[in-house]
């Protein structure tokens, strides 16, 4: 009985080390990539990680709280993923803070020439890279669907007071104004594209970021929700806790003017045979205002000691952050690289914008990953709670600025 | 050795799983109450004590007060509702009716459906513009609404109904069961002195199902407390937060707004609604036994 398992044992160490080459490392990295379009960017990475040599070993968890839930606990339990996929920011900065990230400044030494400088802030601790970016999401997009601007005889508007004044000619004709999720994450966009509106760039750092008591309740933030107040009557009966990718259909299929949804939904127009920039116009929403707020996915390095996984965590960091790497990537993913430098060759028209608001300086990195997560929280159940309620401008004002108070 | 076996054999027999108990369920309820007390984040720690700052924090959060609301009032419903009309079908059931089995069958499938499928159902027969309202349209009723998923006045009712509709099976066998165990000789006794069936049932029988209610209101409550993957299948909380319930908020401030301390706060508070529940229970429990 015991020579059985003793032979079975060492055929298994055996095989262990047939298939392990000993000069090259595994990196095991946990992701939420598994869908369609994510699974298919995630393979160049992948193909191109395999070619240093070193052996992917693919972990992959539906669902991004769950994949960071499962990452977490893995840290907790001592057994950390050489590397997951994370976002850069507070998050990122709460694991460097407990020590869990290993700095890959080896690799790392011109990544600021290469980066803009919002995500490579963002991207170190300390001074030092604790992550690797792979690409850039647009949040404050405003998409129209053109057939249906044509119909109205309308062209895109470009602040939120055009958008509104239009509503009118759009119903007139049978279409829904606005195509709305009605779920708090998706409703924020639209909330913050307001706050750009009415008070720019600045405005919306002192609301988001800071949290800042005095902008919660000023004028300019009465402004807003006067508009937001609006958006009410723009939607459909149907809005309230619609998921994103049905109501998407509602803009591509022409029953909607508009939507304000990040660039993630190209993958939806792509799906129905659309072209972005062509049959559905694209627009930073507010045009003009300066700021496209934007999240990115990053591989964040966790703090392996051993010599071989170490290695391997390098060489991940250097085959994200491979030119050819993040351009391929992002044109399978929709989204747009971190690196400035990619050629903007086949991407398409709105990406083609993004990548000149990237380079202009105009990124905004989403509030969830700078400002404290619970008062953010609160300031988005709050701008949540106001849109399907029927309180006034300045109660939603208060309640608000109170709500974000009693989180400090 | 073999006398100390003989003598404790029972103990020594419960002691793993009674240590198992203690470090993981309470063990760990003690630690829950620690990291609320704490001003952990992400990870729980231990180095800054904030005392009961996040319980003061916790009701001063207008979302709380939603969802400990919700939960009263869902609950209330719930229970108000299932078991009235639960112990109706087990009243008519126990009517000796042809095909008992079969209506037993109907009013017991929902049972077998988790959570989450009673949730996705419901979330689609009460869509405004997919469900019941498009169908009763078609029929030519167009006045017709039904909006109770994307008013946020409304929509604790549609998880009521969800609810009710899986429940109610469980509650139904329940009551049959102790209906079934009323002796004979009380219904023949009635009938000899010519009282009618009803006043039967409301004078005589349903008094004699107190220790069934009691199990059922302790059954339901649980549940109540409990209920996070229906609120989470069928609304998600919305539309804004108006349908959220405890645990949905102890769940979001853990893992996506990763404030532990809060969160443990939360749960906290729910343990001790549920203390508030059983304690009584138990009281009654064990003085029925002394």
């Amino acid at each position: 009985m015991f020579t059985k398992l003793g032979v079975l044992g060492s055929a298994m160490a055996l095989a262990l080390t047939t298939t392990t080459p000993v000069f090259a490392g595994t990196a095991e990295v946990i992701h939420w990539w598994t869908t369609g379009g994510e699974a298919a960017a995630l393979k160049i990475l992948v193909d191109a990680y395999e070619k240093t040599g070193n052996t992917w070993k693919d972990n992959p968890v539906a669902g991004g709280e769950s994949a960071r839930m499962v990452a977490r606990t893995r840290i907790l339990g001592g057994d950390p993923p050489t590397s997951m996929q994370w976002q850069v920011g507070a998050p990122l900065m709460a694991l460097a803070e407990e020590g869990q990230l290993n700095d890959i400044d080896a690799v790392a030494q011109d990544w600021d020439k290469l980066l803009p400088k919002v995500i490579a802030d963002n991207a170190k601790f300390q001074g030092k890279y604790v992550t690797a970016p792979i690409d850039i999401h647009g949040h404050n997009w405003l998409w129209g669907n053109q057939a249906v601007l044509d119909d109205v005889g309308i062209a895109m508007p470009k602040t939120w007071e055009e958008l509104i004044a239009s509503a009118d000619k759009i119903r007139a004709k049978g279409y829904i104004p606005l195509a709305l999720g009605g779920q708090s994450w998706q409703e924020i966009f639209v909330f913050e594209s307001i706050l750009i509106d009415v008070g720019g760039r600045d405005f919306l750092t002192k609301v988001t970021y800071d949290l800042d008591d005095a902008a919660l309740r000023s004028p300019e933030m009465l402004k807003a929700f006067e508009i937001f107040a609006k958006v009410r009557d723009l939607v459909d009966p149907g809005s309230p806790s619609r998921d994103w990718n049905i109501t998407g259909g509602l803009l591509i299929n022409g029953k909607a003017a508009y939507m304000i949804m990040g660039d993630w939904l190209k993958g939806e127009f792509v799906a129905a045979n659309k072209v972005p920039g062509k049959d559905i116009a694209c627009e930073v929403f507010p045009a003009g205002g300066k700021t496209l707020v934007f999240g990115t996915d990053a591989f964040a390095m966790t703090a392996v000691k051993d010599e071989a996984t170490r290695d391997a965590q390098l060489a991940l960091a250097k085959t994200i952050m491979d030119p050819v790497v993040q351009k391929e990537f992002s044109l399978r993913k929709g989204s747009i690289p971190p690196r400035l430098d990619v050629d903007k060759t086949g991407f398409d028209a709105c990406a083609q914008i993004a990548m000149g608001e990237a380079a202009e300086g105009h990124l905004f990195l989403v509030p969830d990953n700078v400002a404290d997560a619970t008062g953010i929280g609160a300031l988005v159940d709050q701008m949540t709670t106001f849109l399907h309620s029927k309180m006034t401008p300045q109660e939603g004002v208060t309640a608000m600025a109170d709500a974000v108070a009693a989180t400090r | 050795m073999r006398r100390f076996l003989q003598r404790h054999v029972s103990q020594v027999a419960l002691s793993p799983s009674l240590a198992l108990i203690a470090i993981f369920l309470y063990g760990f309820i003690a630690y829950t109450a620690a990291v609320s007390t704490t001003n952990s984040k992400a990870f729980p720690r231990f180095d800054n004590f904030v005392g009961l700052e996040q319980y003061w924090r916790l009701f001063h959060t207008p979302r709380w007060h939603v969802a400990f609301t919700n939960m009263f009032l869902f609950g209330g419903l719930f229970l108000l509702i299932t078991i009235l009309l639960g112990l109706l079908i087990a009243i008519l059931i126990d009517q000796r009716i042809r095909a008992e089995s079969f209506f037993r069958s109907i009013v017991m499938y929902p049972m077998a459906m988790s959570f989450v499928v009673t949730g996705i159902i419901w979330q689609w027969l009460l869509n405004p513009t997919l469900g019941i309202e498009v169908m009763v349209h078609q029929l030519g009723f167009t006045s017709f609404r039904l909006d109770w998923l994307t008013n946020p006045d409304t929509v604790i009712w549609a998880l009521v109904v969800a609810a009710f509709w899986q429940g109610c099976g469980l509650v139904m066998a329940l009551f049959l069961a102790g209906l079934r165990g009323i002796d004979e000789d009380i219904w023949k006794a009635a009938a000899v002195d010519g009282i009618p069936a009803w006043r039967v049932y409301v004078f005589i029988v349903i008094p004699m199902l107190a220790p069934v209610f009691l199990t059922v209101v302790v059954l339901l409550s649980l549940s109540i407390v409990r209920a996070f993957d229906l609120v989470v299948a069928l609304t998600n909380g919305g539309p804004g937060v108006s349908s959220d319930l405890p645990s949905v908020f102890m769940f979001d401030m853990a893992f996506r707004r990763t404030n532990l301390g809060l969160s443990a706060a939360s749960a906290v508070v729910m343990l001790g609604t549920v203390l508030a529940i059983l304690i009584p229970y138990l009281y009654v429990e064990t003085r029925e036994r002394a």
